[in-house]
């Protein structure tokens, strides 16, 4: 998985990299380079787990795997602040999907390499949402097992 | 079997009952389905929708004038959508898994075989009713009044958009005939982007990308240029331009299809092995 991966982040930040000295943006991080670090890792750590809690739903409710894997890239771009950072969005829903785990992936990092302060809650937030999501996947899993050894590959 | 002489409408009527499957599988699955598919393809304009509603407009264009070109785009896909749908809308599937059998061996020309698969006027429904609905709501809110040849022209430049779609996807798709695995990834680009990328105004864009953006990669023709023109704003291309695109890329796109079916009659598909596994 972390093989199929890498060239495709490698290739996103050179382009992005690319972009931002083209339109003038700086990239230096603003917060504490360690703390965005482990932010980063409690962020992977939820998206793998949102990964495995939608394959769950592929099984358990029999969509096929395309329609819900366009589900998931759907709600989490949005969801996350991947696509609009959810400080901008309007109507306070950027303060609702704060709230949500989608948020621990992509604006919970965001928001820790880019602020001077506050990170603390920021990553606690994400452990949470992290162990939530983990302890509830195995009892799901466990649960589930004959429907995904019946549904098969 | 479907003889030579079966009515295209009674094999769209035959198709568009099988579109009814989701919803009559009921419970979870039609909720699911009809949830999943509104979500997706509302996708297409949230990052436009989302912007407007903070900022109240982008350059030129006011809130009410973006809110148009938005449901003016989920009309186009809507109806790329509903006549497109199965794979036929991501040609380079069938042609790279061999698929385009099934339709070559039905007695009926190519094209009456794929316009009939591809009809889903239930299932693939949402997006042109959310987009009807709000093209009917921004069209009463515009300052502006309209006559017929305005409708006429909306009309006109809807079905044009919708032709850009499904023959850009058809000019990267007809690719798999030479290179089945490379067109199907180049091909679901080619969807991702024209249902990403097509909802901004390109107004303040620098020259460079609105000439991609009209060209090599004509998404300005999905939402930009039409609606600006039917709104009287910015580009200046005129309420023509996006249905002479569409014409352009239709020629186009059957020139490299039929270049492509007549290698594939003689080769067929290169992807599988001699003992039916796929490269």
């Amino acid at each position: 998985m972390l093989g199929a991966a890498v060239p495709a982040v490698m290739l996103s930040l050179v382009g992005i990299s690319i972009a931002a000295a083209l339109l003038e943006v700086p990239l230096a991080p603003t917060g504490a380079p360690l703390f965005f670090g482990l932010s980063l890792i409690l962020g992977i750590t939820v998206g793998v787990a949102v990964d495995f809690w939608f394959a769950l739903l592929t099984v358990r409710l029999r969509y096929s795997v395309w329609f819900v894997a366009s589900i998931r890239t759907t709600l989490t771009s949005v969801f996350s602040g991947a696509l609009i950072p959810l400080n901008l969005m309007p109507w306070h829903i950027g303060d609702v999907l704060g709230v949500l785990p989608f948020a621990a992936m992509a604006s919970g990092p965001l928001r820790v390499y880019t602020q001077q302060t506050g990170a603390a809650p920021l990553l606690v937030s994400q452990a949470l949402w992290a162990a939530i999501l983990w302890f509830g996947l195995v009892w799901a899993v466990r649960k589930s097992r004959d429907k995904v050894v019946g549904v098969g590959g | 079997m479907a003889s030579t002489g079966t009515s295209l409408a009674a094999l769209l009527a035959a198709n568009g009952r099988l579109g009814l499957e989701p919803f009559l599988r009921g419970g979870w699955q039609a909720i699911g389905w009809i949830v999943g598919e509104t979500l997706i393809n509302l996708s297409t304009v949230v990052g436009t929708l989302l912007l407007v509603g903070r900022f109240a407009g982008i350059g030129l264009w006011g809130s009410v004038d973006l809110y148009f070109m938005l449901a003016f785009i989920l009309i186009a896909q809507g109806i790329a959508n509903v006549f497109s749908g199965r794979n036929v809308l991501m040609i380079s599937r069938k042609i790279g898994r061999g698929q385009l059998d099934h339709a070559l061996l039905q007695p009926l020309p190519l094209w009456k075989a794929l316009a009939a698969e591809g009809f889903s006027p239930f299932d693939l429904l949402v997006t042109l009713i959310i987009g009807v609905s709000a093209l009917t709501w921004t069209i009463t809110e515009l300052p502006q009044s309209h006559n017929v040849l305005w409708i006429g022209a909306l009309l006109l430049n809807v079905a044009s958009a919708s032709a850009v779609i499904v023959f850009y996807q058809y000019v990267w798709g007809a690719l798999g005939f030479w290179s089945p695995r490379g067109a199907e990834e180049v091909n679901t680009t080619t969807a991702s982007i024209s249902r990403n990328m097509a909802a901004y105004p390109l107004d303040m864009a620098p020259r460079v990308v609105i000439g991609v953006l009209v060209t090599v990669a004509p998404l300005g023709f999905i939402g930009w240029v039409p609606a600006g023109s039917l709104l009287g704003i910015g580009s200046g291309f005129g309420v023509l331009a996006a249905p002479f695109a569409a014409l352009v890329l239709g020629i186009i796109a059957v020139l490299v299809f039929r270049t492509g079916l007549k290698r594939y009659e003689r080769y067929g598909s290169g992807r599988y092995s001699e003992f039916g596994h796929r490269r």
